[in-house]
């Protein structure tokens, strides 16, 4: 008798997958490949085209070229009902007229098991989900997290090779979706299955993947591992989508930012140097401030309370720049403070990331806190590969 | 002179509470104002409440007691005019006679109009119920033009006159009417006449029922979430079993009021019947105006009328047992 420890996850490589809805494309030419047992997040705004691709590898879209593979098997034109893929729907998708049970059932009744298989399927699966003893339940009589971890188990009850996940936790409050999605990452490593999520939540996907594939206009715009992407984000998109960045407008100094109204601010980490003025973003919690008496630079325009820490908008010039700083907040609103950066990443003025190893900007002088050495820069751009 | 303590109650000069009953406080002038309009409001509401239930009592509820007066045989007071015109009239004693009703219901060609009436509005609501049912959860399932068009066109009788629809049908499959000219080509000679036929009478119920019946499925379709029908999908379900185990069954309201409507539509047409029908049997909204207006027997047409009305009831309590029990599979 089949269990949920025996599903195994299955290797999907989409090659130029592309749909078009009207004149627009909603995925354009999208290709990459998902190892066995892989967490796959598709991150992106709404009209990223994320839904699209992921409802395609579901088959309830179609392709209009490309070719999708599970296992090396083109499954473009196999029916949804014959897919080795199961999905979790944003909406609570739950059968109103059945119970807890007979939803859990009702792909093994199709599927003509034995009635015993299924009656131990279901109470095995409702005790992996936390809910035996739910069984005579209709699903208007359970919460939405419950409801969720109902449709989790009719999803696995069908041994999906691939487990299809789109935005399964955004109908819930935030206390039952932190609680349900910590258990569906430790119940997708546990059952091994390959798991695709769909999702705009960045802590979401920060938190669960193994690799994020961050999706803009159809496109994929950047894929790697959510540290990868969060350090050395390839576009601005990326950068602001996928964690905070604020974009100020300047020149590179040696000691670090002159900003367009003369004020210059002190990077500490080493960073590349090119020509011209690009665009030079910086993480809030890269952003150091501190009182200085009153007679910084800059000033707070706003403070936003998030708990345990505070968000200031600072001002200097026509510059805006967010920063992260502790329950103590270093002056008030109108209160003049000064900045360092730790931390700049730089991009050029169309919003890709400034790599200096592919070369797609001219290097000028050294960088960092006084002149940087051949070998210094050797190691920092070794550090970021 | 007394105080009044935080809690309301009077407090005497030493502090001590006067009694331990609290002091009733007169309320404020604006208060008492807001307090006099409201009443005001609440009875205004009352009597707009009241107004279609007397308008009921009046246009429904006592045409009705007149009406069972005269099938038990009462014929003083208001029916007395009726009763003096009417022939074959079975006077009752007391609290009256049910000989009326056994004359009809003695009569085989009554049974043979009860019969006929119930079959054509339980095959009539069947038919309406699963063209709509059929049409719009097509669409909703695998959408196509062909099937869009489908639906526009089932709306169309909406917006014609049944009178002129019938007198239309009529013609188009009676003798020498399209179908059967059309037959007749084919060498089927008239094999498809369905003019004074109970056939027919089905036939054009369904035709004038059906805009109704599409609207109303069409609403009910659209509240049926794309994940619930994605989900069956996904599971393993092909079109019909999506249809049949997971959409249909969240429509259970919607088809019961479909086929409830259109039953209760068909059993009281007339129109319809009258030009399409046969002239026997008769459909028992026909046969009540010809057995008051042609063969001028009030105490019978009323008997006629309460079986229709008994009809009526027992279509509605179907309705009302079947949208009050909640539907679960176990």
């Amino acid at each position: 008798m089949s269990t949920v420890n025996e599903i195994r996850g299955s290797e999907l490589v989409l090659e130029e997958v592309t749909k078009i809805f009207g004149t627009v494309a909603a995925v354009d030419q999208v290709s990459l490949r998902v190892a066995p047992s892989e967490f796959l997040t598709l991150l992106g705004p709404s009209g990223s085209g994320k839904t699209t691709l992921l409802r395609m590898i579901g088959g309830f879209l179609s392709p209009n070229s490309g070719r999708i593979l599970i296992d090396g098997d083109d499954v473009v034109d196999m029916p949804v009902e014959r897919r080795p893929t199961a999905m979790l729907f944003q909406q609570l998708s739950l059968w109103p007229h059945l119970t807890v049970a007979r939803n859990v059932s009702f792909g093994l009744e199709l599927r003509r098991r034995p009635k015993e298989e299924i009656a131990q399927k279901v109470r095995d699966l409702l005790g992996v989900v936390g809910l035996s003893g739910f069984e005579d339940r209709l699903p208007s009589q359970l919460s939405g997290g419950q409801q969720q971890r109902v449709a989790l188990a009719r999803a696995l009850a069908l041994e999906p090779r691939i487990l299809l996940l789109d935005e399964p936790f955004s109908a819930l409050d935030t206390k039952l979706r932190i609680e349900l999605r910590t258990f569906v990452r430790k119940l997708q490593r546990e059952v091994g299955t390959t798991t695709i999520l769909v999702t705009h939540d960045q802590e979401e996907a920060l938190e669960l993947s193994d690799r994020i594939v961050v999706l803009r206009d159809g496109r994929v715009e950047q894929i790697g591992e959510p540290t990868e992407i969060y350090d050395l984000p390839k576009t601005g998109f990326v950068a602001e989508f996928l964690g905070s960045m604020s974009f100020l407008t300047g020149s590179l100094t040696a000691r670090g930012v002159r900003l367009e109204n003369g004020v210059e601010v002190e990077v500490q980490e080493p960073f590349d140097h090119v020509a011209g003025t690009p665009q030079i973003g910086v993480r809030p919690e890269d952003v150091l401030v501190s009182a200085n008496e009153g007679s910084g630079a800059f000033v707070i325009d706003r403070i936003t309370r998030k708990g345990y820490f505070n968000e200031i908008w600072l001002s200097c010039g026509g510059a805006t720049v967010g920063a992260y700083v502790g329950r103590e907040v270093p002056g008030s609103i109108h209160s003049r403070v000064d900045v360092r950066m730790r931390k700049i990443h730089l991009f050029t003025e169309s919003g890709d990331a400034i790599d200096l190893d592919n070369g797609n900007a001219s290097v000028a002088v050294g960088g960092g806190p006084g002149e940087q050495s051949e070998s210094e820069r050797a190691e920092v751009q070794e550090t970021r590969r | 002179m007394s105080k009044q303590s935080d809690d309301g109650r009077a407090v005497t000069e030493g502090g001590s509470l006067a009694s331990d009953q609290p002091v009733a406080k007169r309320p404020s002038r604006r208060v008492r104002r807001r307090m006099r309009t409201e009443g005001k409001r609440g009875g205004l509401a009352s009597t707009l409440a009241f107004l279609p239930l007397i308008f009921l009592a009046v246009f429904g509820g006592i045409p009705i007691v007149l009406s069972l007066l005269l099938m038990l045989g009462h014929f003083g007071g208001p029916n007395s005019a009726v009763a003096q015109l009417g022939q074959g009239e079975i006077p009752g004693r007391g609290i009256g006679t049910l000989g009326a009703i056994t004359q009809m219901f003695e009569s085989h060609s009554y049974q043979q109009n009860v019969i006929a009436t119930v079959i054509v509005f339980v095959i009539t609501g069947i038919a309406v119920l699963i063209i709509a049912a059929t049409l719009t959860l097509w669409q909703r399932l695998r959408p196509s033009r062909a099937m869009a068009t489908l639906q526009f066109l089932a709306v169309v009788p909406l917006f014609i006159p049944v009178v002129i629809a019938s007198f239309t049908l009529w013609t188009f499959w009676g003798d020498r009417g399209f179908t059967d000219s059309s037959a007749a080509l084919l060498g089927w000679s008239h094999a498809l006449i369905f003019s004074g036929k109970l056939q027919g009478v089905i036939l054009a119920e369904v035709w004038v029922s059906l805009p109704f019946a599409v609207l109303l499925m069409r609403a009910g379709v659209s509240t049926l979430g794309d994940s619930s029908l994605d989900a069956a999908r996904d599971a393993g379900a092909g079109l019909f079993t999506v249809a049949l185990r997971i959409a249909l069954p969240q429509l259970r309201k919607e088809c019961l009021i479909v086929f409830c409507f259109t039953a209760v539509g068909v059993l009281g047409s007339f129109t319809v019947p009258y030009i399409i029908g046969p002239s026997n049997p008769l459909m028992l909204g026909v046969d009540a105006v010809d057995t008051f207006s042609n063969y001028n027997q009030p105490q019978q047409a009323a008997v006629i009328g309460f079986t229709i009305f008994a009809l009526a009831g027992l279509i509605g309590a179907i309705y009302a047992i079947g949208s009050r029990s909640r539907h679960v599979n176990h």
